[in-house]
């Protein structure tokens, strides 16, 4: 959707989610009853544990310069998620994340997040080996559990996209992790 | 396992290791809200430093690029231009424009981004300094009138017509000419009566481009006209005989006719009496006039110096008495010579001389000797060709001088007691070679138009390294303020969020 002859992408300010039906929720309370779950998002989809915090982190911040705009939105959350997303598969952000993330450890300061166990390791760096909508959708999917609907609005895409990009994800899955593919 | 059930078995995973984030007590730790306004804080700090720094460096650059563009445009010749004594072993033929004919004579004059050359069939071109391999004037003017050396001063040449029919005229064209096409008309002229010498270019003076012409000095104003006018001259000063020879500082013109030597002040209005005059006796030749040192360097002789009676003289600028100017010293020299001024130093050639004492270099004033004369700092062997017709031109270290048979020599201004030229050349035609730099080439004049230059991609600056020219730094000078304007207007946005 384009306004004054631009078009805004989602990880810097996005798009309108929904249109305002709703009263200014607070920042404070919605930041302390979405940040853990969009830190583990930007965990599954950039791999990286102290990472996934900056991205949540920037995330937030995003949300916050402009709240009192994103704030009437039906759901805020879906317009930080859908920074968080675009943020986390960014190929330049990733390599930004590990250097910072050598010289936390180097200076003494550990990720919060803990390990995963193997299995679950490898399925998410699988995820992340697909193409970046591939990845995003499945995420969603499963770690937030959304309706098909409500991940195109996150992520600006029409229902039949989502669709078509989570058929091919799983597909994909099913070919590089050798597991039994199973009817949505 | 189905990938369904590892998927959301995965997903637990994750969702599990958010709730077993170490829940901290204490305040401002991240993963609080207080942590988070934290990270705000320091975010937006961050970024007004980053504003500052970074403005702060665009400053610097927008400055220091103004700096460099204004002392380039204003003095400096672009440092990868300049053929010093170091460079100037390293010149090669770069292009030629033979005219086919030995009659023909090419006077060539450097302005900054083309050579200009007036011929004796009329014309006056203009070469570009960027040609490599083979050239074409970017314009050209033709009137078949013989045309005198041309000289160029702030975007405009000025060439004479030399002496001939009644109606002889100083032409002067803007140095871009070529922008309205390949031919070119001046963009205004001035009588000049019937001409000047062929080898007496114009002299600018101040706000003055002064013609020495045959029946004496016409000044114009620079600036004189644009677009196709007809100039009047500011100032005429008839002299007594043909000039021969001029020269100027800022207190007086110095004129050479066939007989006398005359200084009239500069302030002159028009037919002024000249402040003195120093008789030079027998009508001779004196081929040019230097001023170095508060001293007025010439030579007198004749075409052959087979009549003997040859000298170079120096006269005191200023003299006491109106009808006599008591010599500083003299030198007896074996033929005519050229005297060519860089701030104090003097540059002598003597035509006529066949031993080692051809060219001379004289720091004015000098210390008159006990024979009277004055002592060399340095002196060059004849160079290579037959003779010498044309003063030596002095550019960024380097004496050049140009002879008969197409020969140019380079010699170092500052020279061992005997010197020797750093760099010799045959390849610039036949007949008497006059020489022009600029633009990072040589140019030799003779019956055609001979350039050499420095080999591609090698340059030099004044301290040795390398160094970028100065106008291309108008686009990233414009490109920091913009920018740096941009990022304080961040700055100061952020500070009243």
């Amino acid at each position: 959707m384009q306004r004054s002859g631009r078009v805004r992408r989602a990880s810097s300010v996005g798009e309108d989610p929904l249109p305002a039906v709703r009263p200014p929720r607070a920042f404070e309370d919605f930041y302390r009853s979405e940040f853990a779950s969009v830190v583990g998002l930007a965990f599954a989809l950039s791999g990286s544990r102290s990472g996934a915090e900056d991205i949540a982190q920037e995330a937030f911040l995003a949300a916050y310069r402009i709240w009192p705009r994103v704030s009437v939105y039906e759901r805020p959350e879906a317009w930080v998620r859908r920074v968080v997303a675009n943020k986390s598969v960014s190929f330049f952000r990733r390599r930004g994340l590990e250097v910072r993330a050598l010289a936390k450890m180097a200076i003494g300061r550990h990720p919060s997040l803990p390990d995963l166990p193997e299995e679950d390791a490898e399925f998410w760096a699988t995820v992340r080996s697909l193409p970046k909508r591939q990845a995003q959708v499945i995420a969603l999917h499963y770690l937030e559990d959304v309706p098909v609907s409500q991940i195109g609005q996150i992520l600006g895409l029409a229902e039949g996209t989502v669709k078509a990009h989570l058929h091919a994800a799983r597909k994909n899955l099913v070919a590089r992790l050798g597991a039994e593919e199973e009817e949505p | 396992m189905r990938l369904e059930e590892r998927a959301r078995h995965a997903a637990g995973a994750i969702r599990h290791g958010v709730e077993l984030m170490p829940v901290r007590a204490a305040a401002a730790a991240p993963g609080t809200y207080e942590g988070f306004l934290r990270f705000v804080e320091r975010r937006r700090r961050n970024q007004r430093i980053a504003t500052i720094v970074t403005a702060l460096l665009l400053a610097l650059l927008a400055v220091g690029g103004a700096i460099r563009m204004l002392h380039h445009a204003s003095e400096e010749r672009p440092a990868d231009e300049r053929i010093t004594p170091q460079r100037v072993s390293d010149l090669r033929p770069s292009w030629s424009a033979p005219s086919g004919a030995s009659t023909d004579q090419y006077s060539p004059t450097a302005g900054e981004d083309a050579v200009f050359v007036s011929t004796n069939r009329g014309q006056l071109l203009a070469y570009p300094h960027a040609c490599e391999g083979s050239c074409e004037p970017m314009w050209r003017f033709e009137n078949g009138r013989a045309l005198a050396h041309p000289a160029v001063s702030d975007g405009i040449v000025y060439v004479a017509e030399a002496s001939g029919a009644s109606g002889a005229r100083l032409l002067a064209f803007e140095t871009d000419c070529a922008a309205v096409g390949p031919s070119c008309r001046p963009a205004w002229t001035g009588r000049i009566g019937h001409g000047v010498r062929w080898d007496q270019p114009p002299l600018v003076a101040g706000d003055l481009i002064v013609v020495p012409a045959v029946d004496g000095l016409y000044a114009f104003p620079i600036g004189c006209g644009r677009v196709n006018e007809t100039c009047r001259p500011a100032r005429m000063i008839h002299t007594p005989g043909p000039v021969l020879a001029l020269a100027s500082d800022q207190a007086s013109f110095y004129v050479a006719t066939d007989r006398e030597v005359l200084a009239y002040a500069a302030s002159c209005a028009s037919d002024c009496e000249p402040t003195w005059r120093w008789p030079i006796g027998r009508p001779q030749i004196i081929a040019s006039l230097g001023v170095a040192g508060d001293t007025l360097l010439f030579g007198t002789g004749y075409p052959s110096p087979t009549l003997g009676d040859n000298h170079l003289w120096a006269l005191p600028t200023v003299c006491a008495d109106h009808e006599g100017c008591a010599p500083l010293w003299s030198l007896d020299t074996e033929g005519n010579t050229f005297v060519t001024t860089v701030g104090d130093r003097a540059y002598v050639v003597d035509q006529g001389a066949n031993t080692d004492r051809t060219i001379l270099a004289y720091d004015l004033p000098c210390s008159v000797t006990t024979q009277g004369g004055c002592d060399p700092v340095w002196e060059a062997p004849r160079p290579a060709g037959w003779e010498v017709y044309d003063p030596a031109v002095v550019v960024d270290g380097v004496v050049y001088v140009g002879s008969t048979d197409g020969y140019v020599s380079a010699y170092p201004s500052d020279c061992d007691p005997v010197c020797r030229p750093l760099w010799e050349t045959s390849a610039a035609g036949y007949g008497p070679v006059q020489v022009a730099v600029g633009g990072g080439k040589v140019y030799a004049g003779g019956e055609g138009i001979y350039a050499f230059g420095l080999p591609q991609g090698r340059a030099e600056s004044a301290s040795g390294g390398t160094s970028p020219g100065g106008s291309p730094l108008i686009f990233p000078v414009a490109l920091a303020i913009v920018i740096g304007a941009v990022l304080v207007r961040r700055f100061l946005r952020s500070r009243n969020a």
